[in-house]
């Protein structure tokens, strides 16, 4: 036995890769042989496999820190890119080879095209639009994630978008945002699809293409196969280091962009990421439901018409050399075109370039400011009778039995304008007394503060501006109790109103 | 050379050529690693406001049975900042003694059962007297005993 692992030169590696079926995955990543320039160019498989690898691994370590609900989003992505060691680098790889991945699989689509590969190993012609089509879907999806500006901005947009959608658009929107407006209820679906959906479909569609369709049983002289395979699979493993020595040190230079919060915004410009460039471009020119049928039917088309033509045009290969080639050529030039045209629109026109650079060297600004937490949640105390007792940092207040309380000052300066010096609202603009009561209203008082916060945010008028930094915690509290006592609560006690109030701020 | 001696060069070549393909893995893993390692260290900044804190006025703390009270404690951790109502005793007959509702055993909040006039946790059942000194169960120790002073007619205790 011991002889004749000696004279088969057992390897530990060659025994593992055996053992775990590694050896299938390098494999598959080969298909037939080549050499020269040709094999070179093949390599886009193994770059593929870093970048899904990538996607996942900072994926999963974006997911120890991030917290999906719309009043602890910003808050813990500002925290990945501040306070936790290397966030900004994971966080830029995480988004970098998003971007890099269309990109890498249209490589990898033309490779197969000039190779005819798309009759001659059909798996992985479907398979490599599948991927296309579900990197794209993991693009769009993590976009709403950071619920900075470009994000509400875009979930606006892709709201409508579904929204306008031909017969089922009312239903889609519905679901799509989680209800009848955007919410929190919103970014936990966008979280759903991007963290569990689309990565599930990823990894099913990369197992069923190395396990299910990988199979050779194609005659070929496997020991010459197993040498030019080998070699391939150092070819792969060259263009893999140096693409992942390029993008480490691209994502440790260029982080991922990160807006302001929507409270901050009257001036921004949101911008989607590079990838999607072609699809904001063509908003520019679309409305409702054209807009809505092009922006899902384009990439639908592309990538339906480059699986369904091998099949349709089975027994005519140059016809359908030329038809792939076309409908490859025309997607790749309306793409390449609509990027570079949103790019130049956005260098050329004074206002936005001086707007777009404005908000790089604000960008740069918060990346050089330290990390302020904020007040996630207080826990209640038990309310009692006794007096509560007090300390010099907002320890429980206790409110006079006699409602309502006196007009807090933050009120009187910031809010008097619109809505009255005691809350009875102005011509334009509505009354505060009984909005926590009212039938037609009932505000929570969590609801009431998330309005002071950000009205936007939980779909409230957009004429009343955000006050998340302009007022400090206390005195939010203060105005929402305040607007609490000016009617009588149903619970009634203003007591319970203080520590209501007091129990939510995240 | 031989055939064979051609055969053993070309497969000491490919095995060098094998090895790099791992070191390629093995560098992308190591940076993740790495950075995983770095990202997930937990950020923890003890109590940020620590000192004396006030239970109310001292004239008002009278009678037979201990008083509970709350006071809110501001913790920071990571990206969030919480406040803590962290619940404390206040014994009267003994003299304004304060004592901490946290159960030496395995920290569970005691309660005060005024049948038994006992503090009990009620996880394992360790019972303290009036006083906090340990009775029965399985907590080692007695109830901790928070320093206390008087200032301006409050009563305060050190967090």
């Amino acid at each position: 036995m011991a002889a004749e692992l000696e004279m088969k030169g057992f390897s530990l590696g060659d025994w593992l890769s055996r053992e775990t079926e590694f050896h299938s995955i390098t494999y598959r990543l080969l298909d037939e042989p080549g050499s020269g320039v040709s094999a070179w160019s093949r390599t886009t498989s193994g770059v593929i496999a870093l970048l899904l690898f990538l996607q996942i691994a900072t994926g999963i370590l974006l997911a120890f820190h991030y917290v999906p609900a719309v009043g602890s989003a910003y808050t813990t992505v500002a925290f990945i890119e501040l306070a936790v060691r290397d966030g900004a680098w994971i966080r830029s790889l995480h988004y970098h080879s998003s971007v890099l991945l269309p990109i890498v699989l249209a490589a990898h689509l033309l490779q197969m095209i000039v190779r005819k590969a798309y009759t001659a190993n059909r798996t992985a012609w479907v398979f490599g639009l599948a991927m296309l089509a579900l990197v794209l879907g993991a693009g769009a999806t993590g976009f709403a994630l950071p619920w900075d500006a470009r994000a509400i901005n875009g979930v606006n947009i892709a709201a409508s978008l579904a929204g306008n959608t031909p017969f089922a658009g009312e239903m889609l929107r519905t679901w799509l945002i989680n209800g009848a407006t955007i919410s929190t209820l919103t970014l936990s679906r966008f979280y759903g699809l991007h963290v569990w959906i689309v990565p599930m479909l990823i990894l099913l569609s990369v197992a069923a293409r190395v396990f299910i369709f990988g199979k050779t049983d194609d005659g070929r002289d496997h020991d010459k196969l197993s040498v030019w395979a080998k070699q391939q699979f150092v070819r792969n493993a060259v263009i893999v280091g140096l693409v992942f020595l390029a993008l480490s040190i691209f994502s440790s230079v260029y982080p991922a962009p990160f807006g302001p919060q929507l409270a901050d915004t009257a001036t921004y410009l949101p911008r989607p990421g590079p990838q999607f460039l072609w699809l904001f471009e063509m908003q520019k020119y679309t409305d409702g439901q054209v807009a809505a049928m092009l922006a899902l039917g384009f990439p639908a088309l592309v990538i339906g018409g480059l699986i369904a033509l091998p099949l349709i045009l089975k027994s005519k290969g140059g016809l359908l050399r030329i038809a792939i080639s076309m409908v490859f050529l025309a997607g790749f030039g309306i793409v390449s075109g609509l990027t570079a045209f949103a790019i130049y629109q956005d260098r050329s026109e004074s206002r936005i370039s001086e707007q777009l650079a404005k908000q790089e060297r604000d960008e740069a600004e918060f990346r050089a400011s330290s990390f302020e937490p904020q007040i996630q949640h207080v826990e209640r105390a038990p309310v009692k009778a006794e007096p509560a007792p007090e300390g010099p940092d907002g320890s429980i207040q206790t409110a006079s039995s006699e409602s309502p309380l006196s007009i807090p000052s933050a009120y009187t300066t910031n809010c008097t304008k619109c809505h009255g010096a005691n809350g009875e609202g102005t011509k334009k603009f509505p009354e505060l007394v009984g909005i926590t009561t009212r039938e037609e209203d009932q505000l929570t008082p969590e609801l009431v503060l998330d309005i002071i916060n950000d009205p936007k945010s939980v779909g409230r008028s957009a004429k009343m501006p955000a006050y998340r930094n302009k007022l400090s915690e206390l005195e939010k509290q203060e105005i929402v109790s305040w607007i609490r006592s000016l009617a009588p609560q149903p619970d009634g006690g203003v007591e319970r109103t203080v520590q209501t109030a007091r129990v939510e701020k995240k | 050379m031989s055939n064979k001696e051609k055969e053993i060069v070309r497969k000491d070549r490919r095995s060098f050529l094998s090895v790099l393909p791992l070191g390629v893995l093995g560098v992308v893993g190591a940076s993740l690693t790495i950075a995983a390692k770095r990202s997930l260290e937990p950020h923890t900044v003890a109590a940020a406001d620590e000192g004396w804190k006030s239970l109310g006025d001292v004239a008002e703390i009278a009678g037979e049975e201990p008083i509970e009270k709350t006071i809110a404690v501001t913790c920071r951790s990571g990206w969030s900042k919480t406040v803590e109502d962290v619940s404390v005793y206040v014994l009267p007959k003994h003299d304004n003694k304060v004592l901490s509702s946290v159960c030496p055993h395995e920290g569970c909040p005691i309660v005060w059962d005024a049948d038994s006039k006992n503090f009990l946790c009620p996880c394992h059942d360790s019972f303290f007297s009036d006083e906090g000194q340990r009775l029965t169960g399985p907590a080692a120790k007695d109830l901790t005993e928070y320093e206390t002073r008087v200032e301006n007619g409050k009563l305060q205790i050190k967090v």
